[in-house]
């Protein structure tokens, strides 16, 4: 289902620490909008598409919200 | 009289939170076969490898980052050009250059990915390493040094 890559998709670098914004980026990551939600939902609603196309799209929109886990999360440590 | 479903709003006008607006059909243009590209590092820093999706909001800056040029960048950009392109791929399966291109480029990226392990270590677990068993070692990416 998914495999591990010890790399990121896109390099981040944090020149200043910013509490303010980085409790507005917890929420993009797990707030009722967030990507961890988002990316679920789209890979729970793969079993009920009918057509081989959207198949696709809802797996790679999926998986690409899934990478954007990933990188909130790595900006939100820094 | 006036009619119920208006909601007080004049004819070609629907509701919207506190105003009415102009009814209107919304449009989305399919993307064509075959489209223009970026350059790899281009496409990595611009966050798109097709000039035609490139429309930064009305007052942005399109101020770009600045990426190192180091060998994990260079796999970062391989990485998302496969990406993009798997994209494409799934609404035009049968764009067969733009196949070509994808699958040129996977194998760019393994042999990129061996050079890369050789110097830095295995990006998987399941990587086998001539030194041993290396996975467990520093840098992760979310320290100062894994990230370049």
């Amino acid at each position: 289902m998914f495999v591990y890559e010890k790399k990121l998709q896109y390099p981040v670098k944090i020149k200043n620490t910013n509490p303010k914004l980085a409790s507005l980026i917890i929420s993009q990551y797990g707030g009722p909008d967030g990507e961890l939600g988002a990316s679920l939902r789209y890979l729970s609603q793969r079993y009920s598409m009918p057509y081989p196309e959207l198949k696709g799209l809802l797996t790679d929109i999926g998986t690409e919200d899934s990478k954007c886990t990933g990188q909130a999360l790595q900006t939100l440590r820094a | 009289m006036e009619n119920p479903n208006t909601n007080g709003c004049g004819t070609g006008s629907g509701s919207m939170p506190g105003s009415c607006a102009h009814l209107a059909f919304p449009y989305i243009p399919m993307q064509g076969n075959n489209p223009a590209k970026y350059s790899k590092a281009e496409a990595l820093q611009t966050g798109t490898l097709f000039p035609g999706l490139n429309l930064p909001f009305r007052a942005a800056i399109n101020a770009k980052t600045q990426i190192e040029n180091t060998a994990l960048a260079e796999l970062m950009a391989l990485d998302f050009a496969i990406d993009e392109l798997g994209l494409f791929l799934t609404t035009h399966p049968d764009d067969q250059e733009v196949l070509n291109l994808y699958w040129s480029y996977i194998k760019l990226a393994k042999e990129g990915r061996e050079k890369y392990q050789k110097m830095y270590g295995p990006l998987m677990q399941t990587d086998i390493t001539e030194d041993g068993y290396r996975w467990l070692q520093d840098p992760w990416p979310w320290d100062e040094e894994g990230n370049h």
